[in-house]
């Protein structure tokens, strides 16, 4: 008895999950219509269905699974809680105060992601970086973006 | 001497298109950025283009696809320098040259492998642009009679190669795929006008964002990965031009593997799904094998960076011609080519080269002088990579959220496409975890509106008989060899597996 793989045990729940769920919604939703004339759902019905078998297909190989050839990353907490915060604060501060505060608040959340946290240096970064982008963004591509807004 | 009248006066065209200050400035921006992005470890070209791509849109055409193209050549000069001076993989397809270039690096002879590096990159890129400018004419005029049937095929043919050539479970890879083309789903149906999985929020009636999705998939996760793990990145030695200059004998011996490296690359190039490192490790082992010296492989032989490196750059260059001629992309990085394409408003397939001939050869007459560039770039002004090698990872990587952040807002100044990145990003991370690969999802997002409308149409015409696409020739034979694709990659992961 093989131990199971736990990881495609999941990918596979995962995976015929969000199959059966397209297949669901858009069986109830849309128009599915026949072959000669597709409605709307007709596509996604299908693709939903396929995934299912896909996923199911991959969900009980994990039972007799031995070698793996990819090597999946460490689990590094900081890393995925820092990361995404750091995009939020960005899209929260960038429209209401503008490009250099955004990038401010996004470099201050980002480092969080590494131990150890230096003041000055992620100070130093955030202005450097400030400069850059807005050297690249608004006076290179002239795009529609401002730097403070007041 | 009818083929080579047309020969120069399609040069005439591109050369024409290519020498305006502009088109020259881009060209060199493009393989600039292209090696400033490839040379940071774990940052490929995948990662270079998604993060270019919102840039583009507020660049002329041909400027925007010149930038591109310039981005993907200089990536892959830039992802060698990495693997050969810090031993890591700058991303998979150079991965390959790590066996050998490493090895140089601590006898130190990592100059004259990072020389020989350029020169059978150049090469390779030549051979593969010549395969290019040769067989994409020829093709234009045989797409030019496909209908959707054929589309239909050829694109299924695309889809399941590059899902399953990659390392994982090719069944995992099909699975991803189809992911894809339900994601590419989202938004207004184009043939009933119906909108679908928009769940009442009114930003996913355009469908998602493309740019959003490539770049959460690849350079935030990219980056929630490497930003939690140690590295130890340290390069001691410097580079005059004197260290780099390879001997008589490094020369004798690279010539041949050069040669053969191109040749298998122009082929594997131009087929769907074998990019990514593939054929390389395919010329490695031709040449380990051939050698009269095969235990020298892998400890420092020239052969191993020579071969590798010209298979690796003519393929760039065999890689356009489907994509460019029949607008089928044969893997992620071509796909995204093609989504740069649909920006500016170009619908891809034959169109592009009898609609828009300044377009295709301005773009192959750039390519040459983007190699230029990169040789001068990469030969005399080898220090500067080096010096960027040193930069500390908690320096970086607020910088590359920084930038996929501002080209995600840019491309509509809306702030949902950052949420999208957002997600995407977190999306990435757990296809990681969960062994799932991007590539395939990716290619199926872009292909999923074309695949579902050229679908649609060929059981139109046909009224619901599926034989249709068994009955058209070229549809058979696309299918058969979808078929053969699959079959066989299931046998060697099989085989991998219970070894």
């Amino acid at each position: 008895m093989n131990k199971v793989d736990q990881r495609d045990l999941v990918a596979g729940i995962i995976l015929a999950g969000f199959g059966l769920f397209v297949a669901l919604y858009s069986a109830s939703h849309y128009e599915v219509g026949e072959a000669s004339r597709m409605g709307p759902g007709f596509f996604p019905v299908t693709l939903g269905w396929l995934l299912v078998a896909l996923g199911l297909i991959v969900l009980l190989l994990a039972f007799r699974n031995t070698v793996q050839v990819l090597t999946p990353p460490p689990f590094a907490l900081r890393a995925i809680v820092a990361v995404p915060c750091a995009i939020l604060a960005f899209s929260l501060v960038v429209d209401r105060f503008g490009l250099v505060p955004a990038t401010f608040a996004l470099t201050l959340v980002a480092v969080l992601a590494e131990k150890p946290f230096k003041l000055r240096r992620t100070l130093m970064l955030a202005a450097g970086l400030s400069l850059i982008s807005w050297l690249i963004f608004i006076v290179g591509l002239n795009m529609t973006l401002a730097a403070f807004i007041f | 001497m009818d083929l080579l009248s047309s020969f120069q006066s399609h040069l005439a065209i591109g050369w024409h298109e290519a020498f305006t200050l502009s088109n020259l400035w881009y060209c060199f921006v493009g393989v600039f950025l292209g090696c400033l992005v490839g040379v940071l470890p774990g940052l490929g070209s995948l990662i270079a283009i998604s993060l270019l791509l919102p840039i583009t849109f507020h660049l002329p055409t041909s400027g925007a696809l010149i930038m591109l193209a310039g981005v993907y050549f200089g990536a892959d000069y830039g992802g060698g320098t990495c693997s050969i001076l810090l031993g890591v993989p700058g991303h998979p397809g150079c991965a390959v040259v790590v066996l050998d270039g490493y090895p140089m690096t601590k006898q130190g002879r990592g100059g004259v492998a990072l020389f020989m590096k350029c020169v059978a990159s150049f090469w390779g890129s030549a051979v593969g642009i010549i395969m290019l400018m040769l067989f994409a004419p020829w093709l234009t005029e045989f797409a030019i009679r496909f209908g959707a049937v054929e589309y239909c095929s050829l694109m299924l043919l695309g889809l399941m190669a590059a899902s399953t050539v990659g390392q994982g479970s090719p069944i995992k890879g099909v699975a991803m795929m189809v992911v894809g083309l339900i994601l590419g789903t989202v938004g207004t149906d184009i043939n009933g006008g119906i909108i679908r999985f928009d769940f009442g929020v009114p930003e996913l009636s355009d469908g998602l964002g493309l740019i959003s999705i490539a770049m959460g998939l690849f350079a935030v996760a990219e980056v929630i990965k490497s930003a939690g793990s140690t590295r130890v990145s340290s390069v001691t030695q410097k580079f005059g031009l004197k260290d780099q200059l390879p001997t008589r004998s490094d020369w004798k011996r690279s010539i041949g593997p050069m040669l053969r490296g191109s040749g298998l690359g122009a082929f594997f190039g131009a087929l769907p799904g074998t990019s990514g490192g593939t054929a390389s490790f395919l010329a490695y082992a031709i040449e380990k094998r051939i050698s009269k010296h095969p235990e020298q492989f892998g400890k420092g032989a020239i052969e191993g960076i020579a071969s590798p490196e010209a298979c690796n750059n003519a393929g760039v260059g065999t890689a356009f011609i489907p994509t460019l001629t029949l607008g089928i992309p044969g893997d992620a990085i071509m796909a995204l080519m093609l989504a740069a394409l649909v920006i500016q408003g170009i619908q891809p397939g034959p169109e592009v080269m009898t609609g828009h001939p300044e377009l295709f050869w301005g773009l192959i007459v750039s390519f040459w002088i983007g190699n230029i560039f990169l040789v001068v770039l990469n030969i005399p002004l080898i220090g500067m990579w080096i010096r960027l090698l040193q930069i500390p990872y908690p320096l970086l990587f607020p910088g590359i959220i920084l930038f996929t952040c501002i080209g995600v807002y840019s491309t509509q100044n809306n702030i949902f496409d950052i949420w999208t990145l957002l997600i995407f990003g977190l999306v990435g991370y757990g296809m990681m975890l969960l062994r799932l690969e991007p590539v395939p999802l990716l290619l199926g997002f872009i292909l999923g509106e074309p695949f579902e409308e050229n679908f649609r149409r060929a059981l139109l015409l046909s009224r619901g008989d599926f034989s249709i696409f068994i009955t058209h020739p070229i549809s058979a034979g696309a299918l058969a060899l979808a078929t053969g694709v699959l079959g066989w990659s299931l046998l060697a992961y099989v085989r991998k597996r219970s070894k």
